[in-house]
């Protein structure tokens, strides 16, 4: 490799590693660049004095500070930039030494200046912002310049072979150094950085002065490291953990997914590659550890080394991919989603359908009044309600509430209505007919009920011609009894377990007779189980209390209580399906 | 940094450097060169022909070997420097202290003197 124009930087931490881990980066790169044996020499004397000199005598505190060396390629000339915060020293003020008279005498004291001096081609300094900046700069070698000078100092081999080598190092000893173990609170043993994949096929000399000082972080469980709209200035690399991306908040527990950030990826660099705020929300799994490098470090050092660029682009191409995947698989569950609610909505109505909502219900019936209503809460409910003649002369009313929610309430519901319109409309001779209904439709509905899924179901059997009424109830509500002229009160009902559980129940059926203008309102627990805003219930006090002296027919009872449950809910939407059926007997005159 | 080294002929000893004479090397060489050429009296010829690098630490390393034999009243020469490693002692102006000879020959002839 030889470049005209090139640009290397390394960053050390002030300790005695820093001057092999700067000389062993000038081999690297002496070799890379092809800048012959003798200006390697060069470079890699005056750097190991210079940052032997600032290593010594720069810094009056134990803090860590960073030894920065930049390494500038230019077509005619090498330049070596060596920068530092610490105390000013000028070298080039320091008197060229006395050279000893005797072996004695002889001392090494500034003689690592001096060699700098001598073995530069030029040597300038600067005092700027606090920092110490001496430039020394050489006559680039020529490429075709024949190698004979280099010849007799070139070890290639061995040196290549050194060089690779930072750790293990061989102490005086003669004991191994297998990692580096600098003390000092941002020393860090970053081994295994070069095993992340940003860092794949990087040098390890190369990026570990420059990795040792950017600030480790741990972080705790569910902290949510970046959130859009946050301005983000460091690129994070998972050391340990894991870091989940959700694109939608997290805590509203969005259908929406999240991508994984595992150990050795990073997150962040989207932001700052393009400078806008953060976009998605970055959060931390628990035991997450991350490195984070500020933008300047990663612009300017870290992306020029060409290893680098060319994993972080294999890295984005990776996430690209993956959030592609990620999208799709949205747009997927959200068509799967609004199918499924498009088919709820149809369960719906197709619910609704099969209810016998008009008013009034039997206008050719002018003996009776019959009117329902019911509304249905935001989700599919379960509640139902039917009347219809099983002959000239009887009619078959039933409420009910299936248990549950959604769709399986739905389907049962359905089955339950199906059934009962069936049974009831089976030719029975006049006795017990109520009893098989209420016995026919309990066994079809406990049996293969895996899910144990039961209905609440008052059902009657008006016979016109008298007003007497035979009923059944499984488990459902009372329904009022409006005698004319009489208090409203709550119909006696034999006691009988809810439908759908034991299939070998014999129900008990009531029977009363209604004189002209009598009313029974049926309702589902929607009604009694109204909540106000004070978390109180309708209740049937306040049910009867509505009916209380109640003159009206049977749709004025419906209008009534809807009325009264609307005022005591103020406004709120009922939680629950809300069902009524009015039935009044008027006879025939 | 190795060291290793052989009596020769005449009373000589040879110790001959391979390696970087840089801050790890100076530390490697420290203890061993010290008790080589240090303990006793001796004529010793340190070859350097193998030495790839020197700085101003191992400048160090090569004076107080040479202080310390001559302390004992014996004689320490060097030998066989690379031209850059020459340069960097006669830059350090201690190529007039130490006794520099181009090779061994040289070497033997300065430690009969």
């Amino acid at each position: 490799m030889h470049s005209a124009h090139a640009r290397r930087s390394l960053r050390l931490i002030n300790d005695s590693g820093a001057i092999s881990a700067a000389s062993a980066w000038l081999r690297t790169l002496g070799d890379s660049f092809d800048l012959g044996s003798e200006l390697v020499f060069r470079l890699d004397l005056c750097a190991s004095e210079l940052v032997a000199n600032i290593v010594s005598y720069a810094f009056d505190d134990e803090a860590p500070h960073t030894i920065a060396l930049d390494l500038i390629l230019e077509p005619q000339s090498v330049k070596l930039v060596v920068a530092d915060d610490g105390r000013e020293f000028d070298p080039l003020e320091l008197p060229e030494p006395v050279t000893p008279a005797t072996l004695e005498e002889a001392s090494v004291g500034g003689l690592g200046v001096h060699l700098v001096r001598q073995f530069a081609d030029q040597v300038s300094y600067e005092r700027t912002s606090g920092r110490n900046q001496l430039t020394l700069a050489w006559t680039r070698p020529s490429r075709s310049s024949p190698s004979g000078s280099r010849t007799p100092v070139r070890r290639g081999v061995e040196r290549r072979r050194r060089q690779a080598a930072v750790f293990p190092l061989i102490r005086a000893d003669g004991s191994r150094v297998g990692h580096d173990a600098r003390v000092g609170g941002e020393r860090r043993a970053l081994g295994f950085i070069s095993r992340l994949d940003l860092f794949r096929d990087v040098p390890y000399a190369l990026i570990e002065g420059l990795l040792a000082h950017c600030a480790q972080r741990d972080y705790p469980d569910e902290y949510v490291v970046l959130a859009p709209g946050m301005q983000n200035d460091h690129v994070a690399l998972v050391l340990a953990g894991r870091l989940r991306v959700y694109l939608d908040d997290p805590a509203t527990d969005g259908q929406g997914g999240y991508t994984v950030i595992g150990s050795g990826e990073c997150a962040g660099e989207l932001s700052i590659i393009d400078g806008e705020p953060a976009s998605a929300w970055v959060v931390a799994e628990p035991g997450t550890r991350l490195l984070l490098i500020d933008a300047h470090t990663f612009f300017s050092e870290l992306l020029p080394l060409p290893q680098v660029a060319r994993n972080l682009l294999r890295l984005m191409a990776a996430r690209m991919r993956q959030a592609n995947h990620q999208v799709v698989e949205q747009v997927r569950r959200s068509l799967v989603l609004e199918r499924l609610q498009s088919e709820l909505r149809t369960a719906q109505e197709i619910q609704s359908g099969m209810l016998p909502l008009r008013s009034p219900m039997f206008a050719e019936h002018p003996e009776i009044e019959c009117e329902a209503s019911i509304q249905q809460a935001r989700e599919i409910g379960g509640d139902f309600f039917d009347a219809f003649f099983i002959d000239e002369n009887r009619l078959f009313v039933a409420i009910g509430d299936v248990c549950g929610k959604g769709m399986p309430a739905a389907l049962l519901m359905m089955r339950t209505l199906t059934t009962l319109r069936a049974e009831a409309a089976r030719k029975q001779g006049q006795k017990g007919h109520l009893e098989r209904v209420m016995e026919r439709t309990n066994r079809k509905l406990a049996l293969n009920n895996e899910r144990l899924l039961f209905a609440s179901l008052f059902i009657g059997l008006l016979d016109t011609r008298d007003g007497s009424f035979r009923y059944a109830n499984a488990g459902h509500l009372r329904p009022v009894l409006l005698r004319r002229g009489d208090a409203p009160v709550l119909l006696k009902v034999p006691r009988n377990p809810i439908a759908g559980i034991d299939p070998t129940i014999d129900y008990a059926l009531g029977e009363t007779r209604l004189g002209s203008g009598d009313q029974l309102l049926l309702y589902t627990d929607g009604v009694t189980e109204a909540l106000n805003t004070r978390g109180e219930l309708f209740g049937e006090t306040r049910l009867l209390a509505t009916l209380t002296g109640l003159r009206a027919g049977a749709a004025g009872a419906i209008d009534a209580v809807r009325e009264a449950t609307r005022l005591f809910c103020d406004g709120q939407a009922p939680s629950d399906d809300v069902t009524l059926l009015a039935l009044r007997y008027i006879g025939h005159t | 940094m190795k060291m290793d080294s052989q009596p020769l002929d005449g009373g000589i000893t040879l110790i001959r450097l391979d390696g970087r004479l840089d801050i790890e090397g100076a530390e490697t060489l420290d203890q061993p060169l010290t008790y080589a050429t240090s303990t006793h009296p001796a004529r010793i010829a340190i070859d350097l022909s193998a030495v790839s690098f020197l700085a101003s630490i191992g400048i160090r390393t090569l004076l107080s070997a040479a202080r310390g034999q001559a302390s004992r009243g014996g004689k320490l020469v060097m030998f066989g420097a690379q031209p850059m490693i020459r340069r960097v002692l006669q830059t350090a102006g201690v190529d007039q202290l130490l006794t520099l000879c181009d090779d061994l020959d040289a070497a033997r002839k300065a430690l009969a003197d």
